[in-house]
């Protein structure tokens, strides 16, 4: 990240904003799209977040650390998203499942839907630790600093989210009591 | 039966699957509402969000065109002893024994240890001292403040003197919003509007006198919310108590003149310089 166009943008320079936006806007809707798992809602978190970081510049300290502090107020804007989203609407959409999808040896090993629907089942602050690590590629120690949680918190928001996800897709394989009685 | 390894490996291709977001909609809708959205600044000391009406415009520009003869005629007549008009580059220097400095309007500009005035245009005689290392932060002829700026390890923090005229309606809410009708004209009118603003927390008020004017004095925390900020108005403009800030707050009637004296920091601004702030409000000295 440029952090001339950071400091730019800190002074009321809205076409160094302009250019920081470009720069964050495609990503932080995957993010938050993956996060919440509506467009619509996603599409809300990004506007809210970019404004937020526009509004809050001046605040930040260090412009070195633009980036981990800019995904801390999309992560913010998540979570205002995702408990507005939820009093509205209680069962969460999921994502279509006509999605184009890419060939991966994992696919036989657990069923795409009962991914998806084991991922939505999670509380938001297990999704965002995992999209942060699985889509991101962000380190612990990068969402740490992300989410202004200790390290420790991240390492087993991951471990007890994925141990959630296997337990809801193993639960979802099972077969049914009808099933067994065939 | 899967591992937790299957899953995130299956949940890693998952999430990178390509789902065509793109944001041009949602950049359009920010840039759009960029040019009405202020920026705020680490301590609300520092900047304002205008909502200057235009009669207090004018009388604000009034009152600046008054200031500016009185200094263009201070600058024909020559300096007095003492006289310490700084200069853009250089610190306000210290204080003589002819008397304190005038706190410069503006902001950034390093102020020597010293003693302090707010100068003529402030309805109210108060001086101050500082120590080293502070810095303007006015932005206006009723809104005078001293601040310690920001570092990579100490927040931001001041101490400032106001005259406040309204209170907004919701400091959540949209900044130009303000109680209708208007706070009334006590001292207990604008602790009681201040201390009931939604979402802050307020002590319990202590009655306190500075100088022989009595007044009132709590502290007003502001919620750890970057939605929160606008709190209340002097001089036309409408100021925040950033989130997260807290507020030492002073208010006193000063011969029928109502004042707000109040020290800014932060949670994690350190004792030191909370100690420092308390020294200078401690210094205060008013003469109507």
């Amino acid at each position: 990240m440029d952090t001339d166009l950071v400091k730019r943008a800190q002074r009321g320079d809205s076409e160094a904003f302009t250019s920081l936006a470009v720069g964050l806007g495609d990503r932080f809707l995957a993010v938050s799209n993956r996060i919440l798992g509506d467009i619509g809602l996603a599409e809300d978190a990004t506007q809210q977040a970019l404004l937020n970081i526009w509004r809050d510049l001046p605040k930040l300290r260090d412009p070195a650390r633009f980036e981990a502090w800019s995904y801390r107020l999309l992560v913010r804007a998540c979570y205002a998203e995702g408990h507005r989203g939820r009093l509205w609407a209680p069962n969460l959409r999921l994502l279509p499942v006509d999605e184009p999808m890419a060939a991966d040896p994992t696919d036989s090993v657990i069923d795409r839907d009962q991914l998806e629907r084991a991922f939505r089942r999670l509380s938001l602050k297990h999704r965002l630790v995992l999209v942060l690590h699985h889509y991101l590629d962000l380190s612990p120690d990068e969402i740490a600093d992300a989410l202004d949680v200790p390290v420790g918190t991240i390492a087993s928001r991951m471990h007890y989210a994925l141990r959630a996800m296997r337990l809801a897709i193993d639960a979802d394989a099972a077969p049914t009591p009808r099933e067994v009685a065939r | 039966m899967s591992t937790e390894n299957d899953v995130a490996r299956s949940l890693r291709s998952w999430l990178r699957e390509e789902r065509h977001e793109d944001a041009d909609r949602v950049l359009d809708a920010v840039f759009d509402q960029v040019p009405a959205t202020p920026q705020r600044r680490s301590l609300w000391l520092a900047r304002r969000i205008p909502i200057m009406s235009s009669s207090i415009r004018i009388a604000v520009a009034a009152a600046v065109v008054v200031v500016v003869a009185f200094v263009g005629y201070r600058l024909i007549a020559g300096p007095s002893v003492g006289d310490q008009s700084p200069s853009p580059s250089a610190s306000v220097a210290p204080s003589t024994a002819a008397g304190p400095n005038v706190l410069p309007l503006g902001s950034d500009q390093p102020l020597s240890a010293g003693t302090y005035t707010l100068g003529e245009a402030f309805p109210v005689g108060i001086t101050f001292e500082l120590p080293e290392g502070w810095e303007s932060c006015s932005s206006g002829l009723l809104e005078m403040g001293a601040c310690k700026a920001s570092t990579d390890t100490e927040p931001g923090s001041g101490v400032a003197f106001l005259i406040v005229e309204n209170v907004v309606a919701d400091p959540c809410g949209p900044p130009n919003v303000l109680l209708d009708p208007p706070v009334g004209p006590s001292v207990d009118d604008l602790v009681a509007a201040i201390s009931g603003l939604e979402g802050y927390e307020a002590t319990a008020t202590l009655d306190i006198n500075v100088n022989g004017f009595d007044g009132k004095q709590f502290t007003l925390t502001a919620p750890d919310n970057e939605g929160c900020g606008a709190t209340w108005v002097a001089e036309g403009r409408t100021n925040g108590v950033g989130a997260g800030e807290i507020n030492e707050m002073r208010v006193l009637d000063v011969d029928g003149v109502r004042v707000v004296i109040t020290g800014a920091y932060r949670p994690e601004t350190s004792e030191e310089q909370l100690s420092a702030i308390q020294q200078v409000i401690a210094s205060v000295q008013i003469e109507p």
